[in-house]
C-alpha cells in the first residue's frame, strides 16, 4: 500500500493560497479535495490542520471568507484570496522555489561528489 | 504589523464566542455534506456514505479544539474558566468556604498587622533630611565622674565594655566636643525641659519643653514653617530670649494664628518671644517615649528653648548647665566623607579629659579635692538615624515573639486548609476521575485545583487585609504603647506584603492536596461508587492533624506561661499597700523664683486635702513610686573613700505611714528632723544588706559632700521602678532637710480614690486659680502601666492560643467525620457481627486519640525547645514549667476528644441501618472463604470469639 504523507503546517498555507489563486473562491471541502487531487492523492489532509490554517490566513488578512450557496444549492463558507494574499503567494512561491532549487542542487552535488 | 492585527482579531474573538462556535459547526456540517454527496455519487448507500464521510473527516471535536486554540487565547480563557469554576465550586459548599476564608483572614490579617508594626518600629528613621548622616554620642563603662545623672531611655549594654552605659553628657563636655570636630561634624545637644507653665496673652497652661543648642535646627536640616528657628546666636546667656513652638501646639493652642510669631510669652515667670513655628512631622528625637507620669507622652515637644535660657525656666540654683550634671543628649550630622570611627578616635581623648575636668570643677565647687582614681567611661559614637536610644530589648523581642506566634498561626491555618482541601478533594475523587477519563491531563487537573486554592486564599487575603486595616488603630496597644499614639500607616510595602503572603499561602496549602488528588487512576476511582479509604490520603491527613495539634499546643502553653507570669506579677509583694492611693501634684511654675510662695502653696494644698472626708492621710515625695522614673545619688560611708551610688527618694515624715511601708529598725522621720537638727537618712533593707552586711546600720554615717548624714532607720524593701527586679538599695531623705521643687502627693483614701478627685480639683482651684492640678493617677494605675506589656502578651497569646486550638479542632473534626463516613460500611459490618455502639465508639475515638497523643508529644518537644526564647519575659516560673505544660496538654486532650467524638454518633446510626443489608454480603463472603477477606474481617470483628461463633453458623 502506498504511504500517504501528512501535509506540513508551513507548506499547507502556501498550498491553500495557490489553490484559491487557481480555482477562485472555494469552500473548505473543495480546498481539501483540490489539494489531495493535485498531489495525486499522495497527501491526506487532516481537517484539524486545515481549519486552523484557514483561520490563521484569515486573521493575517491573506484570505477572506463569506457564506455562499454552492452549485447544488448547499450553504457553504467560501474563502477567497485578498490582494495581500496574492502578494504573499508570490513572495512565498519565490521563496519556496529558491529553497527547493538550492536543496536540489545541494543534494545532486552531494551525490556527485560521492 | 500583520501579526499584531491577527492578535487584535484573536482578542476580538474573545467576545463573540457563541457566534464563532455556531459558524464553525455550520462549516464542518456543510463540508461533511459535500463529502456525503460525493460518496453517494460514487454509489454508496446513504448510511455508508455518511459513515465513510465521518471516517474521512476524522475527529470533529479534535478539529474544533484545534480551531479554538487558534481563535482566541486558550491559556487565558482556560485560566478564566478555572477561576469561574473554582468560584462555583466554593459557593456550592458555603459553610466549608466560610470556615476556610475566616481562618485565612485572621491569620493573614494578623500577619499583615504585625508587618506594618515591624515596618514602623524597625525601619522608620528620624523624620529629617538624610537621617543616615546623623550620629549619636553615648558612653559606656564605669562612670565615677558624674555627680547627677539623668537618663530618659534605654541604652543597650556595650558588649566590649563592662558596666552601664548612658547617653547624656555635661554641658561643658558637649561644648568642648562640639568645638573639637567643628570641621567634620555639626554636633548638637538637647535635653528634656520638662513640662512648664506657659502664659500667652494672659492665659496659662502646661506645655512640654525641650532645651536645644543653637545649631539644633541647622544640623537636623529643619527650617521654620513660619518665622525663624534658632541660630547659635540665640544660644548665649546675653541673647534675647526666644522660643520655637511646634506646628501641633500652634494649631491646638493658637488655632494656627500667624500673628503668634513675635508675641511675648511667659514661661515659669520669665519673658520670651515666639520666634517661629517648627513644621509638623518633626517629632522629638526619642526622648518623650520614655514613660514618666510627669511627661506628656507620645507627642513632640510643644516648645523649644535655647540651652542657654535653661536657668530662666528652672528654680534658682537648680540649673543643669553647671559642672557634674550629665543631662544633655549629643547628636551630630557628619560630613559625608567622615567615618564614624575617625570621629570617635578624634573625640575619645578629648571626652575623657574634659569629663575628668568637669568632675574636678564639680568637686571644687563643693570645696573638695579632685580624686585621682575616678573611673571615666569610654566614648562611643553610634549611628543616629533612629535617634538617641536603643529600642529596649523588650521591643524587638516583643515583635519577634509576636511574629513567631503569628507565623505558627499561619502555619496552622495552612495545614488546616490543606487538610480541608484534601478531605473535600477526596469527596470529589469521582468528579476528578471523570475529568481525567475524558482527556484532562494531570497538568490541567493540577492547574484547576491550584486555582481553587489561590482563589480561596485571595478571598482570605482580601478579608485579612480588611481585618488588618480596621485593626490598625490597636497595634500600638499590642506593643504596649499608650493608645492613640499614632495610627500606623498602611503603605504599599504593607499591601505588597499582604499580597505576597496571600499568594504564598494559597500555593502552600494547595499544592500537596492537588498533587495527591490529581494522581488519580481513573479506572479505580470510578469503579467503586462508595469511595474507598485511600490509605495514603488518610496518612497525609493524619500527619497534618498531628502537626496542627503540636503547633496549637505550643501556642497554648505559651499563652499559659504568659498568663501565669501576669498573675505572678500581679500577686508580687510590693512592700507597700498600693490600694486606694491617689497620686497628684500641682504646678507652681507661675511662681517661679518665689520659693516661699511655692512652698506655702504645697503646704496649703496638703493641709486642705487632709481635711477632705475619705482621705485618711497624705504624704509627698519627689517621685511617684513605680512610675518608671527614678533618681540616684552617690555617697561614701564614713571611714571609707569608696564612692557608691544608690537610688534616692526624698519624702516627708508621713510617707512611710501613708504608703504602709514597715519600719524594720530605728525610727521614721519626724517633724523635728529639720534644717536645725542633725542631717538624717533612712535606708531600705537592700541598702543595709549591701553596704552594712552583718552590722547594725543605725547610727552609721554617710558622706555626700556636706555634713555627715546619720542613718536613723531601716524600712522594708519596696518595688521601686520595676515589678520584676528586686528592690534596689535605696535611701530616703527627709524633705525638711533637702528641699524639693516638685512634690508628688500620695493621698491614702478610704474610698475609691477617683471619687475624691473632683473634690481635690475644687480645693486646689480655691487655693489659687492660677495653679493647675497635674499628673493625676492612682497607684494601681501606675502599677498597671508597668504591667502593660505583660498584659498585652497574656491577652494576645491567649487569643492566638484559642484561635489555634479552634482551628485545629475544626481540622480534627473534619478528618474524623471524613474517616467515620468512609468507615460507615465497615461499622455496619462490625455491628452486624455483634459489636456494641460502645465498642465502635471506642475504636473510632482511640484512633483519634492516638493522633492527639502523638501531636501532644511533638508539641511538648517543640514547646520545650522554643519557650527558651521567651524565658526573659517570664516571672516566677521557668519556661519549662511542668504545671503549665500539663494544663495545656489536658485542655488540648479534652477539646480534641470532643472534636473527635462529635462526628461519630450520627454515623453509627447510619451504620446500624446498614447492618441488615450487610449480613447478606457477609454470608456470601463466608461461603467464598477467601482468606484475604477473612483477614480483613479479623480486624473489624469485636472479638475472636464472636468471629468463631459466626463461622460455626
Amino acid at each position: 500500500m502506498k504511504q500517504k504523507a501528512d501535509v506540513w503546517q508551513g507548506t499547507l498555507a502556501l498550498m491553500v493560497l495557490k489553490t484559491l489563486d487557481t480555482m477562485g473562491p472555494l469552500h473548505g471541502y473543495g480546498i481539501a479535495r483540490r489539494i489531495e487531487q493535485t498531489s495525486g492523492d499522495a497527501l491526506i489532509l487532516n481537517y484539524g490542520t486545515l481549519y486552523p490554517s484557514l483561520l490563521k490566513l484569515e486573521q493575517e488578512g491573506y484570505i477572506e471568507s463569506e457564506w455562499g450557496v454552492s452549485d447544488n444549492n448547499r450553504k457553504a463558507k467560501y474563502y477567497k484570496l485578498t490582494r495581500a494574499g496574492r502578494k504573499q503567494l508570490e513572495r512565498e512561491a519565490t521563496e519556496w522555489n529558491r529553497t527547493t532549487e538550492i536543496l536540489a542542487r545541494f543534494l545532486s552535488s552531494a551525490k556527485a561528489s560521492r | 504589523m500583520r501579526s499584531f492585527v491577527a492578535w487584535l482579531k484573536r482578542f476580538g474573538n474573545l467576545f463573540n464566542k457563541t457566534r464563532n462556535e455556531r459558524d464553525l459547526a455550520d462549516e464542518i456540517e456543510s463540508n461533511l455534506q459535500f463529502q456525503i454527496e460525493d460518496n453517494l455519487r460514487a454509489g454508496m448507500s446513504s448510511a455508508d456514505a455518511r459513515r465513510a464521510a465521518l471516517l474521512k473527516f476524522g475527529s470533529i471535536d479534535g478539529a474544533k479544539e484545534a480551531v479554538r486554540e487558534r481563535r482566541g487565547f486558550p491559556l487565558l480563557e482556560m485560566f478564566a474558566r478555572d477561576i469561574a469554576y473554582a468560584i462555583r465550586i466554593l459557593r456550592r459548599d458555603r459553610a466549608w468556604t466560610a470556615v476556610a476564608v475566616a481562618s485565612l483572614a485572621l491569620a493573614i490579617g494578623a500577619n499583615t498587622a504585625l508587618f506594618s508594626v515591624l515596618n514602623e518600629a524597625l525601619l522608620v528613621k528620624l523624620p529629617v533630611p538624610r537621617p543616615d548622616e546623623l550620629v549619636a554620642l553615648r558612653w559606656a563603662g564605669q562612670n565615677d565622674v558624674a555627680g547627677t545623672l539623668y537618663e530618659y531611655g534605654y541604652i543597650a549594654p556595650d558588649s566590649k565594655i563592662p558596666g552601664k552605659g548612658g547617653a547624656t553628657f555635661p554641658h561643658a563636655v558637649f561644648e568642648r566636643l562640639r568645638d573639637e570636630v567643628r570641621e567634620t561634624a555639626d554636633l548638637f545637644g538637647f535635653s528634656n525641659g520638662g513640662t512648664r507653665n506657659v502664659i500667652v496673652r494672659g492665659n496659662g497652661d502646661m506645655a512640654s519643653c525641650q532645651l536645644v543648642s543653637g545649631n539644633f535646627y541647622r544640623a537636623l536640616g529643619i527650617s521654620a514653617e513660619l518665622g525663624r528657628l534658632f541660630s547659635p546666636d540665640d544660644d548665649t546667656a546675653s541673647a534675647d530670649p526666644v522660643i520655637a513652638i511646634s506646628h501641633e501646639y500652634w494649631q491646638r493652642r493658637f488655632g494656627s494664628d500667624p500673628s503668634i510669631v513675635g508675641t511675648p510669652v511667659t514661661i515659669n515667670g520669665s519673658a520670651f518671644v515666639v520666634a517661629g513655628i517648627v513644621p509638623t512631622g518633626f517629632g522629638d528625637l526619642g526622648l518623650l517615649r520614655a514613660s514618666s507620669a510627669l511627661y506628656i507622652e507620645g507627642r513632640p515637644p510643644d516648645v523649644w528653648i535655647p540651652l542657654a535660657m535653661e536657668p530662666r525656666i528652672v528654680p534658682q540654683n537648680q540649673s543643669n548647665l553647671g559642672a557634674g550634671t550629665w543631662w544633655l543628649h549629643v547628636m551630630g550630622r557628619v560630613k559625608p566623607q567622615t567615618k564614624i570611627e575617625q570621629l570617635q578616635a578624634r573625640l575619645e581623648p578629648v571626652f575623657v579629659n574634659e569629663a575628668k575636668e568637669d568632675w574636678a570643677r564639680r568637686l571644687k565647687s563643693l570645696g573638695k579635692e579632685p580624686e585621682r582614681s575616678a573611673g571615666t567611661p569610654n566614648l562611643r559614637v553610634v549611628p543616629g538615624s533612629r535617634g538617641v536610644y536603643d529600642a529596649p530589648p523588650s521591643e524587638p523581642a516583643a515583635l519577634t515573639t509576636l511574629g513567631s506566634v503569628f507565623g505558627i498561626l499561619l502555619m496552622i491555618v495552612c495545614v488546616n486548609l490543606a487538610n480541608l482541601m484534601l478531605s473535600r478533594a477526596a469527596k470529589r475523587q469521582r468528579e476528578i476521575a471523570v475529568r481525567a477519563s475524558i482527556g484532562a491531563s494531570r497538568k490541567r487537573l493540577l492547574a484547576q485545583l491550584l486555582t481553587e486554592s489561590v482563589v480561596l486564599s485571595a478571598a482570605g487575603g482580601a478579608a485579612g487585609f480588611l481585618v488588618a486595616y480596621w485593626g490598625r488603630a490597636s497595634y500600638p496597644v499590642w506593643l504596649g504603647y499608650k493608645p492613640g499614639l499614632q495610627p500606623i500607616d498602611m503603605n504599599w510595602t504593607v499591601i505588597g506584603f499582604a499580597a505576597a503572603i496571600t499568594t504564598l499561602t494559597g500555593i502552600i496549602f494547595g499544592i500537596v492536596p492537588a498533587m495527591r488528588v490529581s494522581r488519580v487512576d481513573s479506572a479505580t476511582a470510578m469503579r467503586d461508587s462508595a469511595g474507598q479509604i485511600n490509605p495514603s490520603r488518610s496518612r497525609l491527613g493524619r500527619v497534618l492533624v498531628v502537626a496542627q495539634i503540636a503547633l496549637s499546643l505550643v501556642l497554648v502553653s505559651g499563652a499559659g506561661l504568659f498568663l501565669r507570669t501576669l498573675t505572678n506579677l500581679q500577686r508580687v509583694d510590693l512592700g507597700f499597700n498600693p490600694n486606694n492611693i491617689l497620686l497628684f501634684s500641682i504646678d507652681t511654675g507661675v511662681y517661679q523664683g518665689n520659693r516661699q510662695k511655692r512652698s506655702e502653696l504645697y503646704d496649703e494644698t496638703m493641709r486642705r486635702v487632709t481635711k477632705i472626708p475619705g482621705v485618711r492621710s497624705i504624704a509627698f515625695s519627689n517621685l511617684p513610686i513605680l512610675s518608671g522614673s527614678s533618681g540616684s545619688e552617690s555617697f561614701s560611708i564614713e571611714g571609707s573613700s569608696e564612692i557608691r551610688s544608690a537610688t534616692s527618694v526624698t519624702v516627708d515624715e508621713r510617707f512611710f505611714q501613708t504608703m504602709e511601708i514597715p519600719v524594720r529598725l530605728g525610727r521614721a522621720f519626724t517633724a523635728e528632723d529639720d534644717r536645725g537638727s542633725v542631717p538624717v537618712v533612712i535606708i531600705n533593707e537592700s541598702f543595709a544588706k549591701e553596704f552594712f552586711p552583718n552590722t547594725n546600720p543605725i547610727g552609721k554615717r554617710l558622706k555626700q559632700g556636706g555634713p555627715l548624714i546619720e542613718i536613723i532607720g531601716v524600712v522594708g524593701d519596696i518595688k521601686h521602678s520595676s515589678l520584676r527586679a528586686p528592690a534596689p538599695p535605696t535611701f530616703y531623705f527627709p524633705a525638711t532637710q533637702s528641699p524639693i521643687t516638685v512634690r508628688i502627693f500620695e493621698a491614702r483614701t478610704t474610698v475609691d480614690p477617683m471619687t475624691i478627685l473632683p473634690v481635690i480639683w475644687d480645693t486646689v482651684h480655691q487655693i489659687d486659680s492660677k495653679i493647675p492640678l497635674v499628673a493625676v493617677s492612682t497607684q494601681m494605675e501606675t502599677i498597671a502601666g508597668r504591667l502593660r506589656e505583660e498584659r498585652m502578651f497574656a491577652l494576645s497569646s491567649s487569643l492566638f492560643g484559642v484561635l489555634a486550638l479552634t482551628i485545629s479542632m475544626i481540622g480534627l473534626f473534619g478528618l474524623m467525620s471524613y474517616a467515620v463516613a468512609q468507615r460507615t460500611k465497615e461499622i455496619g459490618i462490625r455491628m452486624s457481627l455483634g459489636a456494641q455502639r460502645r465498642d465502635i465508639l471506642r475504636s473510632v475515638l482511640s484512633e483519634a486519640m492516638i493522633l492527639v497523643a502523638v501531636g501532644i508529644v511533638f508539641g511538648i518537644m517543640v514547646a520545650q525547645a522554643s519557650t527558651r526564647w521567651i524565658a526573659d519575659r517570664l516571672y516566677g516560673l521557668t519556661p519549662h514549667d511542668p504545671l503549665t505544660m500539663i494544663l495545656a496538654a489536658v485542655l488540648t486532650i479534652i477539646l480534641a476528644a470532643l472534636a473527635a467524638y462529635l462526628p461519630a454518633p450520627p454515623r453509627l446510626a447510619r451504620g446500624s441501618a446498614r447492618r441488615a443489608a450487610i449480613r447478606m454480603k457477609l454470608q456470601f463472603l463466608c461461603a467464598s472463604s477467601d482468606d484475604e477477606h477473612w483477614r480483613d474481617f479479623r480486624h473489624v470483628a469485636p472479638s475472636d470469639a464472636g468471629l468463631a461463633d459466626f463461622r460455626l453458623r
